[in-house]
């Protein structure tokens, strides 16, 4: 029954517009780096990323953003929101990363962002805002890192 | 010394080489995971139904590259049904360029899952044919019989426009394009997605000063137009609203001349669309759509015109106003390996009125078409790899004013296979089509009893694809009878055959660079008063991305047996990013000037005969500059 499932699902397109493993294995590679480690504390107020990330076993979903290492962040209001909370405790807290270009602006303490322009995924890290939080990319993601906003 | 130093640099070159290769191996990692999700995650994997008939998509991220402004610019490469317009300059790929009313109502058009039609005037291809597309995410055409599921009425070529979302698309853009003999158009759009709802809303203007067509007199035919269009829609996880403007004024190239040669040929079209979505729960569907159009006609010749609402005579200022009410009700479940889906579908097309030289006019008793649709649908899953699909569609279409009505009865077998690398999709189908109002309408004498077109048809389609390529080969095998194009006068074009095969082979180079070839071959048996039409033709296009620059570049061939010349639109583009929200792209359409045209045909006013025709390009040469800016 679940492989007919599937078939339907291949027949059909997704039933959401994030593929679970795709979408699994992209983040995966960008927290990891992020943090130098395989398995990460995310926390995402997103129920479609949540819905996602729920089904892995090297992202963790964590119930509050103090318990976070990264939150990941999708829309203007939950950025408000967790802005509002951390109140300029960004150094030692999680680290902030964004699924709209149009956020980064917002706040220096975002370190990047995954988003979609003219229906290509881009993969954008600000160089001084990782040297912040001492982030250092592994070689591979030199081509996605520029100095400033 | 020299020994250490030697082996030194020997350690050096390798850790450097491996630091390299690393480096490569890496590199080629994180690019590979994005071209992955890029592929996998497109809007397009959510709308995507390979049930739906044979498809050719446009990404968004195609759309993008080929910087594609209107639907026409995509729909000129597409296979066997290319794009034309008719005498009056109206997007009509079926057209025959002679004197029917219009041709294409074979073809559907939907936006968001929803059909746009224009009623009595024929599918919703007439106006939204070349449709500023600034709002479109993706595009899928359906090739064939469709899944019943999709179309009120039936159809062998679907096309669906899935509009940008929020999620992706959030805040605003402004386009400004500017091009040849003084073609401008302006574009701006804003979206949101809030906690509870998103919305878009799309404002669009376009000034399309055209190629003349040149018919011999002192004042070449005019095809010009201006369009004012909106396009919005708000919705929620399981409503959806849309509201569509569209103003478009336009010279009607010949229009009702016979001759080719009117003194005045004008249209004003005034066009309204609406509708509401909302899924009950996972297994009930209801949809509501409303479509209004008002066509103000301005003709003047120095003989009698074309259009019978003239009644002879050498002017015409007619106004028609038509409503359509769409419903549809659709249910679907999966039910152990049987996916089922069954609904009832309703649709009413009113001709409200006409008025000629201001007065009432309508005087013809036939003014209304009553369409009701019942289908079931169910796709067996024989294993986890195949499935066989059965449909059956019944529509009753009744009218008024003496005029018969139709029972349509539509079928549907098909197999499907799917692999990771192989797929094979064969459909055996049979259709019915009936005569459209208008034509009906235009001819009621002649048209009063007629016969529906009986279709029946045998599809295959073979594709293999691997991470980097894909290859896929299709054919079709087609018989009308009853032709609905057929020339009733001498019978010509009653019995049609077709038979069809394209191949598509599409190459990724690597993320940035990309190539696409299609080509085909097409055999026509008894078509417009032809005993055989063949016609093989194709379309290349290479995508290239260099640092901040993209580059398109695609050439549309074809050639037919009518004349066997070979007829080129190469369309070339070069953007340039300069940053996050600042593009700047020059593009040359139908840069050499030399694609394909068509026969508009003339006749004599004075002794009914037979004038050599015009041949007339849809495919205008233009050079353009855009600007585009993300806020």
């Amino acid at each position: 029954m679940k492989k007919v499932l599937i078939l339907f699902i291949l027949l059909y397109g997704h039933v959401h517009a994030l593929e679970n493993k795709s979408t699994l294995k992209i983040y995966h590679e960008i927290f990891s780096a992020l943090l130098n480690k395989q398995v990460v504390y995310v926390y995402t107020g997103d129920k479609e990323y949540r819905k996602v990330f729920e089904t892995s076993e090297k992202i963790i979903l964590t119930h509050t953003i103090e318990e976070a290492d990264i939150i990941l962040i999708t829309n203007h209001a939950a950025l408000f929101r967790i802005i509002n909370k951390l109140q300029g405790a960004f150094a030692k807290g999680p680290i902030l990363f964004v699924t709209d270009y149009r956020l980064l602006k917002y706040s220096p303490s975002i370190v990047g962002a995954f988003y979609w322009k003219k229906g290509r995924s881009q993969l954008l890290f600000i160089e001084n805002r990782l040297d912040t939080f001492n982030v250092n990319l592994p070689q591979e993601y030199k081509n996605y890192i520029v100095e400033t906003l | 010394m020299g020994y250490f130093f030697k082996k030194k640099m020997i350690q050096k070159s390798i850790l450097l080489l491996s630091l390299l290769f690393a480096t490569i191996i890496y590199g080629n990692n994180v690019e590979d995971i994005l071209q992955e999700y890029n592929q996998k995650n497109a809007l397009s994997q959510k709308t995507i139904d390979e049930n739906k008939g044979h498809l050719f998509l446009f990404t968004r991220e195609r759309l993008e590259r080929m910087h594609a402004k209107t639907l026409k610019d995509v729909f000129k490469t597409m296979p066997v049904i290319y794009y034309h317009e008719n005498r009056f300059s109206l997007p009509d790929p079926l057209t025959t360029g002679a004197f029917d009313s219009y041709q294409s109502n074979f073809i559907r058009l939907y936006i968001d899952g929803v059909e746009i039609t224009q009623g009595w005037m024929g599918s919703g291809l007439m106006l939204y044919g070349d449709v500023n597309i600034d709002f479109v995410d993706h595009i899928e055409f359906y090739y064939l019989t469709p899944s019943f599921e999709t179309t009120v009425e039936p159809a062998y070529l679907t096309i669906f426009l899935y509009s940008k979302d929020p999620k992706r698309d959030s805040g605003g853009k402004l386009d400004l394009v500017g091009g040849s003999r003084g073609y401008n158009s302006q574009s701006i759009s804003y979206g949101q997605k809030r906690e509870d709802f998103s919305y878009m809303i799309n404002f669009s203007h376009t000034n399309a000063k055209r190629e003349k067509v040149d018919n011999g007199t002192p004042t070449p035919l005019s095809r010009d137009f201006e369009r004012t269009q909106l396009f919005s829609y708000v919705k929620t996880e399981d409503q959806i609203f849309h509201l569509q403007i569209m103003k478009k004024n336009t010279d009607s190239l010949a229009g009702m001349s016979f001759d080719a040669s009117p003194l005045v040929s004008k249209i004003n079209y005034l066009n309204v669309h609406m509708d509401y979505g909302i899924n009950f729960n996972e297994y009930w569907h209801a949809q509501f759509a409303y479509d209004w159009l008002k066509t103000d006609m301005l003709q003047a010749d120095e003989f009698p015109l074309l259009w019978p609402d003239t009644l002879g005579a050498n002017t015409f200022d007619g106004v028609y106003r038509n409503n359509t009410y769409s419903a549809e009700l659709t249910y679907k479940e999966t039910i152990g390996n049987n996916r089922i889906t069954a609904g009832i579908k309703a649709r009413h097309k009113d001709l409200d009125s006409f008025k000629k030289d201001g007065q009432d006019a309508l005087i013809t008793p036939f003014t209304s078409e009553k369409i009701v649709t019942a289908f079931f649908q169910d796709q067996y899953a024989l294993s986890d790899q195949e499935l066989l699909t059965l449909g059956i569609s019944y529509n009753h279409i009744g009218r008024n004013g003496g005029a018969a009505d139709d029972s349509l009865l539509q079928l549907r077998l098909g197999y499907i296979y799917t692999s990771d690398q192989w797929s094979y999709k064969t459909y055996l189908y049979r259709n019915q089509f009936a005569v459209e109002p208008l034509a009906r309408y235009l001819s009621l004498s002649t048209f009063k009893n007629t016969e529906p077109q009986t279709t029946l048809g045998l599809t295959q389609e073979l594709a293999y694809s691997e991470k980097k390529q894909k290859i896929r080969l299709l054919f079709n095998l087609m018989k009308d009878e009853d032709s609905l194009l057929q020339d009733r006068r001498s019978g010509l074009g009653k019995e049609t055959q077709y038979f069809t095969t394209i191949l598509n082979y599409d190459y990724n180079y690597d993320i940035n660079n990309k190539m696409n070839l299609q080509l085909y071959y097409s055999h026509y048996k008894d078509i417009f008063n032809l005993d055989k039409l063949e016609d093989i033709s194709g379309y290349l296009s290479v995508v290239n991305s260099y640092e901040n620059f993209d580059f398109y570049n695609g050439i549309v061939w074809h050639k037919n047996s009518l004349d066997w010349v070979n007829y080129f639109d190469l369309t070339s583009s070069m953007s340039w990013n300069f940053n996050e929200d600042v593009t700047v792209t020059l593009k040359g359409d139908n840069l050499l000037n030399k694609a394909k045209s068509t026969s508009l045909f003339k006749l004599d006013s004075t002794n009914g005969q037979m004038l050599e025709p015009l041949k007339v390009s849809p495919i205008d040469k233009r050079i353009t500059i855009e600007l585009e800016y993300l806020f």
